[in-house]
C-alpha cells in the first residue's frame, strides 16, 4: 500500500475519533431529548483548553484532565437544566438556537478569562514518532484510538446490557411509556447530558496533544459532529460513530490528495451524496409518520 | 387612530435621522442597521411560518455580494449585476430547500450549516477569483452615470429598500399565500387538505428569504466598496439568528428591533472587544429564557392593552 | 386558479367514491385488509367501528394523506393514487380532522377563509405586491368565510381568536373551514368526539343542513345515535375488514359477538331468540374456522397438525352443543314449529337426526385423535375434521335458512316465559360466571390458533397465580381537574376503586377516559383534587414513583419498545423491582403467556397486535402491582383475543388484582365488572354496579349500541 495513504488514514482516524465521540455526544442527548445541540464542541474544547491551562498552571496532567472533565460536564448539566425548562415554555425550535447561545456563553466566557490564544497540551507519553509499516505515527494517535475504543466499548456495554443503560434506550424510544415502567426519566435526561460532556472532554483532552485548542477550537469540531450524526442517521448511535470516523478519514484524504484547504467543505458533499442515495443516513430508519 | 401612531413617529424619525444628525458615523451605523434589519426580516419570514432555522444567511449574503461584485468587474452594470446575482443566489436556495425540505426535521438548518461552511472555505481559498482573505474591492454603484458614495444616499437608498422589503413582506402575510404560510407551524395537516401544496410554499419562502439576504448582500457590497470572506461566517449566520429571536421568531418589527441591538452592540462595547461574544451570547440566553416570545410581542400586548 | 367542480351530480344514483379492494400497512400486519365499497351522490355515509378498527387510516386514504399499499381509490371516476394531497381539494374534496388542526394564531375568520386557498389566486410572487384585485379577492373570501361562520352558527366569533372558543365551536369551525373549499365531497372524522349533548345535537343538525347544500358527505363517528340518525348508508369495518354494510336500520340489527339476554322475560322478543341462536351460531363458526385453517396450513405435512388444538375444538363442539346449544334449538325452536307444514317437518327432522349423528361423529373424531400416532393417523384426523367441519357449515345454514326465519312469525307468544327460563339456565358460555371447562377450552384456541386470528403460540397456560391482594379500599379521585391546554378535560372526577375490584369506565371517543387513567397513572397532570392511594395523596408524585408505589398502566396502543426484544420489554417492566427478582417474574410471565415464551428473543415490534396486548399486559405486571390499569385492550383486536384479553382480565381479578379498565367494548367489559362507571364531557354521568349499568337502557343506547 501507498505510504501516504497509511499517513493520512492515521491522521483521518485522529481526526474522525474525534468527530466521533463528539457525534456520540451529541446523538446520546439528541435521542434523549429530541435536542439538536450546537453546543456539544463546547465540551471538547473546555476538555482540552482547561487541560492545557491547569498543565500550564503546574498541575500533573492527570489531575488536570480529570478537572477539566469535571468542567466540562457541569457545563453540559447546566446547559440540561435550561434547556429542560425552556422546552417545557417554548419548543423544540427555541431550545436548539438556545443551545446556539449556550455555546456563545461557554466560548465568551473562556475567552474573556483565559484569552485568545492558541495552547497545547503535553503529549501522554513520547513525542517521538514511531514508525509503522513504514509509515510515521504519534504515539498519541494511539492514545486517541485506544481512547476512543475504550470509551465506545464502556457505552456499549451502558447501552446494551445495564439497567441504566435499558433505560436510557427506553426513554429515548418513548419517554411515555418509560415513565410508566418506573423509570424517572428527568433522570435520564441528566444523565445524557452527563454522558455527553465527559465523552466530549475526554475526547478534546486526549485529542489536545496533536490538535492544539484555543477558544474557539470547539464551533468546527461542534459543526462537524452533526454532520457526522446525520451522515450515519440521526438518533443512530453506531451510524454516529461511523459516520464520525468517516468524516474523519474523507477530510484527511482530501487534504492528503486534493488541497487542505478544502478539507472543510467535504463533510457538506458527503451529506449531499449520502442523501441522494439514503435520506435517512447510512445506519437511519425512516420514519412512519401518522397522523 | 391609535395604532396608526407609532408607524407615523417611525417614518419621521427614519427620514429626519440623516438631516438631524450629521455626523457620518451614525450614518453609517445606521446604514449597517438597515442591511442587517432586511437580511433579518428575511430569514424571521423563513423562521416563523416554515420553522426552519438556516445558519447559513452569512452565506447568502456573502454570494450576493461576491456575485454581484465580480459581475461588475466583468463589465456588467452594477444594477443589473444586482439582479442577476440576487436570482442566482435564489436558484440556489431552490436547489437547497428542494432537496433537503421533503425530510421533517431539521436537516434543512443543516445544509444551510453545510452551505455556508462551504461558501467560507471557496471564498478564503480561490485567490484568483475572489482575492482570498485580503478580499476584494467592489465597484460603486452608478445610477444616472454617477457614482455613488455619498453615505446620506446610501441611507435613503438603504432605507427604501428595508420599507420595500417589510411593505412586501407584510402584503404577502396577509395574501392568500401568506395565510396559508401562518398556517404551517399549528395546522399544516388541515392546510395540506385545503389544497395548499406545503413543500412548495415552504421552497418559495425560503428562496424569497435567500434571494432577499443575496440582494442585500449586493447592495452592502457596492456600498461599503470592500468585502472580506468573513461577511460568510458562521458567526455572522448565527448573529442573524440573534436579531430574529431576540426581536421575536417571526415578528417583523421584532426582527428590526433586533438587528439595531445586535449591531449597535459592538459599537457599545467598543473597548471590551474581548467580552463581545460573552455578552451577545447571554443576552441570546436571556432572551430564550426570560422572554421566550422575544422583545416585541409583550411591549405589543401591553400596549394594546393599554390603548384598549 | 383552479375551477374544476367536479359536479356529476345530476345522476345521483352514480357512484362517487368507490374503493376497490384497498389494503394498507404500516410495516407490519395489514391495517387494512381489503377493503371494498362505492358511494353514492349526495348522500350521508358513515363509517364505525371499534377504536383501532382502522377507520382513521381509511379515512387518511380517502383523503389521499396516505397512499394504499395496494388498491385503488376512485373519486368520481377519477383515481386519486399518485395525486398529491393538496390536489384532492380541487376534485372537489375537504375534510375535518379528529384532532382539531386548527392555527392558533389565527383569528377564527382567518382560518375559516384559509379554506378558500384553491379558490383564490394564492400564488406566493403575487402575494408580495397585492393592489386592488388581491384586496377585492380577499374582501370576497372574507364575506364568504363569514357567511359559513353564519351558517355554522358562529357568526359573532370571526374576529376572535380560536383559543377563545369552546372545543364545541371549533369542531363547527373546522366544518366551515371545509366548505369554504366548495367541496362536493365532505370527510368528517369524529365531529362529535368529545362534545356535550347539546353540541353534538348542533352538530347533527348541521350534517343534516349539508344534504340540502347537494354534498356528499363521508361521517366517521363513535355515537351511534347520530350515526343512525343522519346517515343513508353505513359501512360497518373491524379489525381492518370491512364485515358489514347497508341502511342503517339494517346494519344496527347487525353482528354483536355475544349476545346478552334482557333482564327480564317480558321483554325477551322472538327476534332475541333468533339472535341468541345466530350469536351462537357465530361463536361456534370461530372454532370452526380456526379448525379448518390449522388443517388447511397442515395440508401436505400431517405432521405439523397441532392435535392438541384441534382436540380443544372438538371438545368445545361437543359439550357446547349438548350442554348450551342444542337443548335451546330442540326445546324452544325445533319443538313448537312442529306441524306447520310438511316440508318445515322434514328439515326439523333432519336437523334432529343430524344433531345426534354429529354428537356421535364428535365422539369418534376426539377418539381417533387421541389415539393418533404416526403420520397416517394424523392425515386421517385432518380429512375427517375437514369433512366433519362441512357438515357442520351445512347444517348451521340449513337451520339459518329453513328455521331461523320461521320463528319471529310462527312462533306462539306464550313460550316466551318458558324460552327465557331455559336460555337462561344454558347460558352463553362467555358470561362472566361462565362454566370454567368452555373458557379454558376456548383459551386454549385462542392461544394456538394462528396470528392475527390466534397468538399463534405452541402452548397455552392454565391456572397461574400472580400476587395477591389486599383489603384496604385501594384507589380514591376526588375532585379531579385537567386540562389539555386551556381546555378542561375532566371535571371534578370522583372515582373509587376497592381492593380487589374490577371497576371499568366506559364512555364515547374524547370523553376523557384515557386522560383520566394517566392522571392517575401520571403522565398527565391534575390541576385539582386528590388521588388517594392506600390513603395517601399521590397527586403531586412523578409517575415513576406511583409505579413503585403499586400502579402499572397499560396504556392505549400497547405502546411496547419496539426495538426492544420481547424479554427486554419485560425485563424493563420490572425496572423499579429489584434485579435478583427480575427473572423469576419473566418466567412467571412466561407461563401465564407462553407465546411470549416462544418470542422471546425477536424484538416486539414484530409482534402481531394480539401478541403485543399479551406483552403489554405482562410488562405492567412486571412490576407486580396492586392496581392495574388497563386501556382499551381490546382496540383492534381480532375477535378470538379480544375473548382472551377479557379472559385474562377476570383471571387476574379473581387472584385478587385490583383493576381499573377502561374499554369502548363497553358490552363486554361492564357485566364483568364489580362497578362501572359512565364517564360524558370530562364528568362522571353514571355509576353503578356493572352489571347493572349494563342493563341501564340510557348506558344500553349510549355505549352498547343496542
Amino acid at each position: 500500500m501507498d505510504l501516504a495513504i497509511l499517513q493520512f488514514l492515521s491522521s483521518g482516524i485522529t481526526e474522525g475519533a474525534r468527530y466521533a465521540l463528539a457525534a456520540l455526544g451529541f446523538t446520546i442527548i439528541f435521542n434523549a431529548s429530541g435536542v439538536i445541540n450546537f453546543a456539544q464542541g463546547e465540551s471538547i474544547m473546555l476538555g482540552g483548553l482547561i487541560s492545557a491551562i491547569l498543565v500550564q498552571a503546574g498541575w500533573s496532567l492527570p489531575v488536570a484532565i480529570l478537572a477539566a472533565v469535571l468542567c466540562a460536564t457541569l457545563a453540559s448539566i447546566l446547559l440540561q437544566k435550561i434547556s429542560l425548562r425552556v422546552l417545557q415554555r417554548s419548543g423544540i425550535l427555541t431550545v436548539i438556537v438556545l443551545t446556539v447561545a449556550f455555546g456563545m456563553v461557554v466560548r465568551g466566557t473562556v475567552r474573556a478569562a483565559a484569552g485568545t490564544s492558541t495552547m497545547t497540551l503535553p503529549h501522554f507519553s513520547s513525542a517521538q514518532p514511531l514508525s509503522l509499516m513504514g509509515a510515521t505515527i504519534l504515539p498519541q494517535t494511539l492514545w486517541v484510538i485506544v481512547t476512543a475504543l475504550l470509551v465506545l466499548a464502556i457505552l456499549g456495554w451502558f447501552f446494551e446490557c445495564s439497567r441504566m443503560g435499558r433505560a436510557f434506550m427506553a426513554t429515548a424510544s418513548n419517554a411515555i411509556t418509560a415513565q410508566l415502567m418506573g423509570i424517572n426519566t428527568k433522570m435520564v435526561l441528566l444523565l445524557a447530558f452527563t454522558i455527553s460532556g465527559i465523552v466530549g472532554a475526554v475526547a478534546g483532552a486526549v485529542t489536545a496533544p496533536i490538535t492544539y485548542t484555543s477558544f474557539d477550537a470547539g464551533v468546527m469540531v461542534g459543526l462537524k459532529a452533526v454532520i457526522g450524526a446525520i451522515l450515519g442517521g440521526m438518533g443512530s448511535i453506531p451510524g454516529a460513530v461511523v459516520g464520525g470516523f468517516l468524516l474523519g478519514i474523507a477530510e484527511a484524504l482530501t487534504a492528503g490528495y486534493v488541497s487542505s484547504a478544502y478539507k472543510d467543505a467535504v463533510s457538506f458533499l458527503m451529506v449531499v451524496l449520502v442523501f441522494l442515495v439514503r435520506p435517512n443516513g447510512l445506519f437511519g430508519r425512516p420514519a412512519v409518520e401518522r397522523v | 387612530m391609535a395604532s396608526a401612531l407609532p408607524p407615523l413617529a417611525l417614518a419621521i424619525v427614519a427620514i429626519g435621522f440623516p438631516i438631524v444628525l450629521t455626523n457620518p458615523f451614525f450614518i453609517a451605523l445606521a446604514n449597517q442597521v438597515f442591511l442587517n434589519a432586511a437580511v433579518a426580516v428575511s430569514l424571521s419570514v423563513l423562521l416563523g411560518t416554515t420553522g426552519q432555522l438556516s445558519l447559513g444567511h452569512a452565506a447568502f449574503v456573502a454570494l450576493g455580494a461576491y456575485g454581484s461584485a465580480l459581475l461588475a468587474q466583468h463589465g456588467v452594470a452594477v444594477p443589473a449585476s444586482i439582479l442577476i446575482a440576487t436570482i442566482l443566489v435564489g436558484l440556489l436556495g431552490w436547489g437547497l430547500a428542494r432537496l433537503f425540505l421533503r425530510l421533517a426535521g431539521y436537516y434543512l438548518a443543516i445544509a444551510t450549516l453545510g452551505v455556508g461552511l462551504v461558501v467560507a472555505v471557496v471564498l478564503r481559498n480561490e485567490k484568483e477569483i475572489t482575492g482570498g482573505i485580503d478580499g476584494l474591492t467592489v465597484e460603486p454603484l452608478a445610477l444616472w452615470g454617477a457614482d455613488i458614495y455619498s453615505e446620506v444616499v446610501w441611507y435613503y437608498i438603504l432605507l427604501a429598500a428595508l420599507t420595500l422589503i417589510i411593505a412586501a413582506t407584510l402584503t404577502l402575510l396577509k395574501s392568500p399565500a401568506g395565510r396559508a404560510l401562518r398556517a404551517l407551524h399549528d395546522a399544516e395537516t388541515a392546510a395540506i387538505a385545503l389544497g395548499v401544496d406545503t413543500l412548495r410554499l415552504k421552497v418559495q419562502v425560503f428562496v424569497y428569504s435567500a434571494a432577499l439576504a443575496a440582494l442585500m448582500g449586493a447592495l452592502y457590497a457596492h456600498y461599503v466598496g470592500f468585502i472580506s470572506p468573513n461577511a460568510a461566517s458562521f458567526h455572522r449566520s448565527v448573529e442573524f439568528v440573534m436579531m430574529v429571536v431576540i426581536g421575536g421568531i417571526g415578528s417583523i418589527a421584532g426582527a428590526v428591533l433586533g438587528a439595531l441591538i445586535i449591531t449597535l452592540l459592538p459599537v457599545t462595547l467598543a473597548d471590551f472587544e474581548q467580552f463581545e461574544t460573552l455578552v451577545a451570547g447571554s443576552i441570546l440566553l436571556a432572551t430564550l429564557i426570560f422572554l421566550p416570545e422575544g422583545l416585541v410581542r409583550p411591549v405589543k400586548r401591553i400596549w394594546r392593552r393599554r390603548v384598549s | 386558479m383552479s375551477t374544476v367542480s367536479p359536479v356529476s351530480a345530476q345522476f345521483s344514483d352514480t357512484p362517487f367514491v368507490a374503493l376497490h379492494a384497498v389494503c394498507k400497512s404500516f410495516g407490519g400486519p395489514n391495517v387494512l385488509d381489503d377493503i371494498s365499497f362505492v358511494l353514492k351522490h349526495r348522500q350521508v355515509h358513515s363509517i364505525i367501528g371499534p377504536n383501532g378498527a382502522g377507520k382513521t387510516t381509511l379515512m387518511n386514504i380517502i383523503s389521499g394523506l396516505y397512499r394504499p399499499t395496494s388498491g385503488r381509490v376512485l373519486l368520481d371516476g377519477a383515481d386519486i393514487a399518485g395525486r398529491k394531497p393538496s390536489d384532492l381539494p380541487s376534485m372537489g374534496l375537504s375534510r375535518t380532522f379528529q384532532n382539531l388542526k386548527i392555527s392558533g394564531s389565527m383569528t377564527v375568520l382567518e382560518n375559516v377563509m384559509l379554506g378558500r386557498h384553491r379558490l383564490l389566486k394564492n400564488g406566493f410572487v403575487r402575494g408580495l405586491f397585492g393592489g386592488p384585485d388581491a384586496r377585492r379577492a380577499e374582501m370576497g373570501a372574507r364575506r364568504v368565510a363569514s357567511d359559513l361562520l353564519d351558517f355554522v352558527g358562529l357568526n359573532s366569533d370571526g374576529e376572535r381568536m380560536p383559543g377563545e372558543l369552546s372545543y364545541g365551536a371549533l369542531k363547527r369551525v373546522e366544518i366551515a373551514r371545509a366548505l369554504a373549499s366548495e367541496p362536493s365531497l365532505l370527510l368528517l372524522d369524529e365531529p362529535a368526539a368529545g362534545l356535550n349533548p347539546q353540541e353534538t345535537g348542533e352538530i347533527k343538525a348541521l350534517i343534516q343542513a349539508l344534504a340540502g347544500r347537494g354534498i356528499t358527505v363521508i361521517l366517521v363517528e363513535h355515537d351511534m345515535k347520530l350515526v343512525m340518525e343522519v346517515s343513508d348508508n353505513v359501512v360497518v369495518i373491524n379489525y381492518g375488514r370491512k364485515i358489514a354494510e347497508g341502511p342503517p336500520e339494517q346494519v344496527a340489527r347487525n353482528p354483536r359477538r355475544h349476545y346478552r339476554l334482557p333482564w327480564n322475560a317480558g321483554a325477551l322478543t322472538m327476534q332475541d331468540v333468533v339472535d341468541i341462536i345466530q350469536s351462537e351460531h357465530r361463536s361456534m363458526h370461530q372454532i370452526s374456522a380456526v379448525l379448518e385453517l390449522v388443517c388447511r396450513d397442515a395440508g401436505d405435512d400431517p405432521d405439523a397438525l397441532n392435535l392438541t388444538l384441534v382436540d380443544a375444538g372438538l371438545a368445545y363442539f361437543a359439550g357446547f352443543s349438548r350442554e348450551v346449544h342444542h337443548p335451546k334449538e330442540e326445546g324452544f325452536v325445533f319443538a313448537p314449529l312442529r306441524g306447520l307444514s310438511v316440508e318445515t317437518d322434514r328439515a326439523l327432522d333432519q336437523l334432529t337426526t343430524q344433531h345426534v349423528e354429529e354428537a356421535h361423529q364428535l365422539e369418534k373424531l376426539r377418539q381417533r385423535v387421541h389415539e393418533a400416532r404416526d403420520r397416517t393417523d394424523r392425515a386421517r384426523v385432518r380429512d375427517d375434521l375437514l369433512e366433519f367441519l362441512s357438515c357442520l357449515g351445512k347444517h348451521i345454514q340449513l337451520e339459518e335458512t329453513a328455521i331461523l326465519p320461521l320463528v319471529r312469525s310462527q312462533l306462539p307468544d306464550e313460550s316466551r316465559k318458558a324460552a327465557y327460563d331455559a336460555f337462561l339456565a344454558h347460558s352463553d358460555p362467555l358470561s362472566a360466571d361462565a362454566d370454567r371447562a368452555f373458557t379454558e377450552l376456548r383459551h386454549i384456541v385462542a392461544s394456538m390458533a394462528p396470528a392475527p386470528f390466534g397468538l399463534g403460540a405452541r402452548e397455552a397456560a392454565l391456572n397461574t397465580a400472580v400476587s395477591e391482594g389486599t383489603v384496604l379500599p385501594l384507589l380514591a379521585l376526588e375532585g379531579i381537574d385537567a386540562f389539555y391546554g386551556s381546555r378542561q378535560s375532566l371535571h371534578g372526577i370522583t372515582v373509587e376503586a376497592a381492593s380487589g375490584r374490577l371497576v371499568s369506565i366506559v364512555g364515547s371517543n374524547g370523553a376523557g377516559k384515557t386522560t383520566l387513567l394517566k392522571t392517575i397513572s401520571g403522565i398527565h397532570p391534575t390541576r385539582k383534587g386528590r388521588i388517594l392511594f392506600e390513603g395517601s395523596d399521590i397527586a403531586r408524585l412523578p409517575a415513576w414513583r406511583r409505579v413503585a408505589l403499586g400502579i402499572a398502566h397499560c396504556p392505549e396502543g400497547r405502546q411496547v419498545f419496539g426495538t426492544f426484544t420481547v424479554e427486554q420489554n419485560l425485563q424493563i417492566g420490572g425496572f423499579t423491582q429489584p434485579t435478583a427478582g427480575v427473572a423469576e417474574a419473566v418466567e412467571q410471565m412466561y407461563a401465564l403467556f407462553p407465546v411470549l415464551k416462544e418470542k422471546r428473543r425477536q424484538s416486539a415490534a414484530t409482534l402481531s397486535g394480539g401478541q403485543q396486548q399479551m406483552l403489554a399486559i405482562a410488562r405492567s405486571l412486571m412490576s407486580r402491582p396492586k392496581l392495574l390499569l388497563l386501556d382499551e385492550p381490546s382496540m383492534g383486536l381480532a375477535p378470538l383475543i379480544v375473548e382472551e384479553v377479557f379472559a385474562i382480565i377476570s383471571r387476574l381479578r379473581r387472584q385478587g388484582l385490583t383493576i381499573l379498565l377502561v374499554e369502548q367494548n363497553a358490552a363486554e367489559a361492564l357485566p364483568l365488572s364489580d362497578q362501572g362507571y359512565v364517564l360524558e364531557t370530562g364528568r362522571i354521568v353514571l355509576q353503578g354496579p356493572g352489571q347493572e349499568l349494563a342493563g341501564n337502557e340510557q348506558v344500553r343506547q349510549a355505549y352498547l349500541g343496542l
